[in-house]
């Protein structure tokens, strides 16, 4: 390998990036963060854990399944439990 | 305000969001994991935009955060086996396995023997070296991510050069 060969290497390296779709969803799911809470005021209260470790794990946008799975385990409840009050959120 | 935080949070979002992905995925070697981490660093962004805290240099905040993520989700998932706690090896604070280049299929050959070299070299020049010449940060922003002075990355830089040099077998330019 030669200094060019060095060259190459790092611009080979520094194609590596997100998709379109994944920077989209990505940017979403971020500036939407702070419209959850006052949205969902009425459910805070009710599961006030739940829907604040969604928000700590930024899942809600996109709600995907392992997001759902992921905050389930982390609040200790069921997956249905836990996609019930994601789809209840999200209707309102 | 509410504008202003997002016009500056777009900008930056655009601007580094692929670097700071590079730099998640050579460190944890799981796409999704990589994402997870990214979204996490930009979410942390975007809460300190909004509690109104003034951030210097936006792209070495960036950079810090995603480091101090990979340090603790790698400090989550470490298990300590029980050879290297009964032959006393230190572990080192990043795990990289050799399929992590595997799981690159967009670097070509060359690139993923430079990441594998870069890999192999100690910690404290591996950071440094990756974050100089593959994302072109400044020594102060490198000193400011690793939590060090200018000058120590600097001569981190420089010392690293030296072993990657030894291990590809060729010169390299500072620049």
């Amino acid at each position: 390998m030669e200094e060019t060969q060095f060259k190459k290497a790092v611009v080979e390296i520094q194609k590596l990036g997100v998709t379109k779709e994944e920077k989209k969803h990505m940017r979403e799911s971020i500036l939407s963060t702070h419209v959850l809470p006052q949205r969902s005021s009425h459910v805070l209260l009710r599961s006030p854990f739940i829907v604040l470790s969604f928000i700590r794990h930024n899942r809600l946008v996109d709600g995907g399944t392992r997001m759902v799975y992921s905050a389930a385990s982390t609040a200790g409840k069921s997956f249905f439990f836990v996609k019930k009050v994601v789809k209840n959120i999200f209707s309102r | 305000m509410k504008q202003d935080i997002t016009t500056t949070f777009e900008l930056h979002y655009e601007k580094e969001l692929d670097g700071i992905f590079r730099f998640c995925l050579v460190r944890v070697s799981n796409r999704e994991q990589a994402l997870d981490l990214v979204q996490e660093t930009f979410l942390r962004l975007w809460q300190n935009l909004q509690d109104g805290k003034e951030i210097q240099n936006c792209r070495a905040f960036l950079y810090k955060v995603a480091h101090n993520l990979i340090i603790d989700w790698y400090r989550k998932k470490k298990s300590i086996s029980l050879e290297t706690l009964m032959h006393g090896h230190k572990a080192r604070e990043y795990d990289i396995r050799d399929e992590t280049l595997l799981g690159l299929p967009s670097v070509g050959a060359e690139g993923k023997e430079l990441l594998e070299k870069i890999n192999e070299l100690p910690d404290a020049y591996r950071d440094t070296l990756y974050l100089r010449f593959v994302e072109d940060l400044s020594p102060q922003e490198i000193g400011e991510v690793l939590g060090i002075s200018a000058n120590t990355a600097s001569v981190r830089v420089n010392r690293g050069l030296i072993e990657l040099r030894k291990k590809v077998g060729y010169q390299i330019d500072k620049n």
